[in-house]
């Protein structure tokens, strides 16, 4: 009987992901909601500048002062991670669900990280998408130096946004309060990193380390759950 | 035999506060067994411990010979838990959580779970969180028929229950475990339900195991006895007599000894015993006499 | 697993507390590494210093610390104070013989100020190229942009479309001066309001500084032939009024270098030693007579005094110590190392270590040792090992972030 049901079967995957789907789309059709709603309002007003003003002084301006249009996105992106990472582990911490979760017939790192792949998936694909819009919208008004310009202005804080979602993650799955605020703590000092307010480029040279710390932060959680197993 | 769950030289402490010293157990296949003891003596902890979410200071739980830390996926199949509160996906509703589960276990048995739902007033799409308790142990059980386990764990099924969804849930258990090979572990906190269904009884008290024995076995030879005497036993438990205390005119003692022995102990204690009388007791008021009123 | 986790959460958070309670610790300590003002007086032939006291005061006084009075300091310094000469009437007819007016004063007057932030920054690479000759009085913004790179290309700003024609204008002018593409920089000043305009200058692919600009309407591309002797790392188009220079030039080797506005692109080096360009600043104050060379360096301010004329040291250079930072001595006895991702070198963010071994690393190992005292002593077993030494090494390397790093996560 156990010979001929296998518990790596990439289906379970797809099960994972309807609950996670289940959990959290509503927050993701409300994040979608806000980044389509802020991007619109920023096209808006670029195109209402670029009329009233004239395409002479704000070229100008831009090219002259370095002006980006995405500012409003900054904490979006970081928000957008926060919140996903809320809905997908409140909800198993609450009554301690996540024992039913971890009890389902798969090995316990494969279902942890179905769980984070999920959110890292659908994080990707609202982000990807949020990047195609400022680049075809921006792309439309300007030449290409200014799109990549404000391209690597949100460059940054789009990490941002997956190092939130991870490390909120891990803070949720926390099973102590008092552990969990010094995981806040920490978490704070890491996301200042993808925040400081620098010129358009200026993360260049850091952003690949920050990547390698995004990628070694998926770990985190599994502290968490190791943790959420012994009982703490 | 088969052991479906052993303990072996459980230890745990909440801080300094120790909870048992050296517990052991086993539970063999096809076996009921309930899991009884005051509030505080550490059931839930047991059953934390049982399946992997609380590590104790020191000791080891085998569920089908494997360390309860580490159970294999297959193992985990073939154990259905029941979390205190009847606690569930709850933002899944009826159909979702048929549809979430039923992927994951080889033996599942989709007829079971509606036909327990039948008997329900829910829509197929209600949210489960919208649900009264009663309704929600439906859904919690119904889905651990439908997984078909072999071994089923359940924290304090009666929980928020009334007594028609209590009774209906025990009836149901009862069906469930007379099939071949069935083992179950449950605690409850409500003992009257726990007689009809369970065969084997630990009693656990502030620190370790009281009892460990069929529950047949405690009906049959434990009882309660009344008398009158001048001179006063020592109250309290003493020797083989339990919870002795005087209760308006009369005393009364329990204990597994015959009527002969329990005057000779009497005595044997100081007392002047008179017009001993023996009473059958049910599950609940033995557990009260072999573990005190409070 | 536990313990891998454990060791990768240890790691990461000593490495971002070494960013954090330093950078705390800094703004709470640091304290203000002004230099003094410093200029060549004309008269005196030596530096006065003008300092700010700590209760707001200013003060004057010469190399040998005699002291002056803010007049005397104006009237020894016409060269820099003529404005104020002017106002009281003071200022001299001749100075060291050379009669001055106001307006020769103020057109040979400037400053230029370079620090390493200028070559290392991101920039958005996109131009404006003025008419040079316009005949009118204030440069007109144009209708376009342009982008030097792999080609030359004149972006319309209304239109958001390239204009063919006059991108292929430029770009076969700069193919026929022998521009080599794609250009590795471009320097110009994007500014409208200037006194009038110089253009660009471009370094080829081979290194080579071009200067381009727009006269009437056509590409005047040269080549200046000064990248022939030089590694150019950075050039300050200057529009000096006397129209006597177009700029300075910064090489790879830290020399400075004037470029003339003679035919040939004439270079006349600064007679100071070579600046390391990636780490020093340099503020130029020109007068009359005098190009006073300021270089800051971490720790100390040395002013040249050259000739104007030849460039040559005039006098012997002043120098200024910096202030101890009270966030140095406070740093050395707590951090033996700490990260830092901003510079005041560069725009870049990077991750950088300082490292400053000392005391702190005496004090970081009684940390250490601290630390093993207060774990039980069950919990230091051969199977924590690994754990252990990314303990000691968080402790020890990074001192009071590695101590915590440890303490959360056990």
């Amino acid at each position: 009987m156990e010979s001929k049901h296998n518990f790596q079967r990439p289906t379970f995957t797809f099960q994972l992901f309807f609950k996670e789907w289940i959990k959290s789309r509503w927050a993701l059709l409300v994040t979608l909601l806000a980044f389509v709603g802020i991007i619109t309002y920023t096209f808006i007003g670029m195109s209402t500048e670029l009329r009233v003003l004239g395409a002479g002084t704000v070229w100008e301006s831009i090219v002259m002062k370095g002006i980006i249009y995405f500012d409003s996105l900054k904490y979006l992106f970081l928000l957008a991670g926060v919140l996903l990472a809320v809905v997908q582990y409140t909800p198993e911490m609450i009554n301690k669900r996540l024992k039913l979760t971890l009890h389902l017939p798969l090995p316990e790192r494969r279902i942890v990280l179905s769980m984070l792949l999920y959110g890292l998936l659908a994080l990707a694909v609202l982000f990807l998408l949020v990047y195609g819009a400022v680049r075809i919208g921006v792309g439309r008004y300007y030449p290409v130096e200014i799109t990549q310009w404000n391209l690597a202005a949100i460059l940054p804080w789009l990490w941002g946004g997956i190092a939130a979602y991870l490390l909120t993650a891990w803070i949720t799955i926390e099973p102590a309060w008092k552990q969990r605020l010094c995981n806040g703590l920490v978490a704070l000092c890491l996301l200042r990193l993808f925040y400081f307010d620098e010129l358009p480029g200026a993360y260049a040279p850091l952003l690949p380390f920050l990547i390698t710390l995004i990628v070694l932060s998926v770990s985190f959680s599994f502290y968490s759950i190791i943790r959420f197993k012994e009982g703490v | 035999m088969d052991k479906i769950i052993t303990c072996e030289n459980i230890t745990h402490y909440y801080g300094s506060r120790l909870i048992y010293e050296n517990l052991n157990f086993e539970v063999p296949r096809g076996k009921i067994l309930g899991l009884l003891g005051k509030n505080g003596t550490g059931k839930t902890t047991i059953i934390n411990i049982l399946n992997g979410y609380l590590k104790p200071r020191a000791g080891e739980c085998r569920l089908f010979g494997e360390r309860m830390e580490r159970l294999s996926p297959q193992t985990k199949a073939r154990v259905g838990l029941l979390i205190e509160g009847h606690i569930q996906h709850s933002y899944f509703n009826v159909v979702q959580i048929e549809r979430f589960y039923g992927r994951f276990f080889p033996r599942w048995k989709k007829d079971a779970y509606y036909e327990l739902l039948k008997k329900l007033q829910v829509s197929p799409t209600q949210k489960i969180s919208t649900m009264s308790c009663g309704q929600r142990s439906q859904v919690a059980l119904g889905l651990l028929f439908a997984q078909d386990p072999e071994l089923m764990i359940l924290d304090d099924f009666s929980m928020g229950l009334d007594p028609g969804y209590r009774r209906l849930f025990v009836e149901y258990l009862k069906e469930f475990a007379s099939a071949e090979g069935k083992t179950v572990f449950l605690t409850s906190h409500i003992i009257q339900d726990m007689e009809l269904l369970i065969d084997d009884c630990i009693i656990l008290d502030y620190g370790s195991i009281l009892l460990h024995r069929p529950t047949r076995e405690i009906l049959d030879t434990f009882h309660r006895f009344r008398f009158r005497t001048v001179r006063p036993p020592a109250a309290g438990t003493h020797g083989l007599l339990r919870n002795t205390e005087k209760t308006g005119a009369l005393w009364e003692t329990y204990s597994f000894l015959s009527p002969d022995d329990v005057v000779r102990e009497l005595r044997a204690q100081g007392a002047d015993p008179e017009d001993l009388t023996q009473e059958r007791l049910s599950l609940e008021d033995a557990f009260i006499g072999l573990t005190g009123k409070y | 697993m536990k313990q891998l986790y454990t060791i990768l959460l240890i790691l990461i958070t000593s490495l971002v507390l070494s960013w954090a309670i330093p950078a705390v610790v800094r703004m709470a300590t640091t304290t203000a590494s002004r230099y003094p003002f410093v200029y060549y007086s004309v008269l005196l032939q030596r530096f006065l210093i003008r300092e700010t006291t700590a209760d707001n005061k200013l003060t004057h006084v010469d190399t040998d610390g005699n002291p002056y009075t803010r007049e005397q300091f104006d009237s020894l310094t016409p060269l820099f104070s003529y404005r104020q000469l002017m106002l009281t009437n003071s200022l001299p007819d001749t100075i060291r013989g050379v009669p001055v007016d106001p307006q020769e004063l103020r057109a040979k007057t400037f400053t230029w100020r370079y620090n390493p932030r200028l070559i290392h920054t991101p920039a958005l690479p996109l131009y404006f190229m003025y008419e040079s000759e316009s005949g009118r009085a204030n440069l007109e913004a144009p209708e376009d942009v342009f982008r030097l790179r792999d080609r030359i290309e004149f972006i319309d700003k209304r239109t958001n479309t390239v204009n063919t024609a006059k991108s292929a204008l430029f770009q076969t002018a700069l193919e026929e001066a022998g521009f080599a593409f794609p250009a590795q920089a471009v320097w110009g000043n994007l500014s409208a309001k200037k006194p009038y305009d110089i253009g660009y200058f471009t370094l080829d692919s081979r290194r080579r500084l071009f200067h381009l600009k727009m006269v009437h309407g056509e590409p005047y591309v040269r080549n200046t032939h000064a990248g022939d002797s030089l590694d150019i790392v950075h050039v300050s188009l200057l529009e000096v009024a006397d129209r006597s220079i177009y700029g300075i030039l910064v090489a790879r080797n830290g020399t400075l270098h004037s470029l003339h506005t003679d035919d040939g692109y004439s270079l006349t080096r600064f007679d100071i030693p070579p600046i390391n360009p990636d780490a020093h600043s340099v503020m130029l104050m020109a007068n009359l007579f005098y190009r006073m060379v300021h270089v800051t360096t971490p720790d100390s301010l040395t002013c040249y005094v050259l000739d104007a004329a030849t460039l040559r040291q005039h006098d012997r250079p002043y120098i200024v110590h910096a202030a101890a930072n009270r966030w140095y001595t406070v740093a050395r006895w707590l951090f033996p190392m700490y990260l830092t991702f901003s510079s005041r070198h560069s725009d870049y963010l990077q991750p950088a270590f300082k490292v400053q071994f000392g005391w702190s690393l005496v004090i970081s190992h009684l940390t250490f040792f601290g630390y093993l005292l207060i774990l039980r002593r069950k919990r230091i077993s051969p199977r924590h090992l690994p754990l252990r030494l990314v303990n000691a090494t968080a402790i020890i390397l990074f001192g009071v972030p590695g101590l915590i790093a440890s303490l959360l996560f056990r």
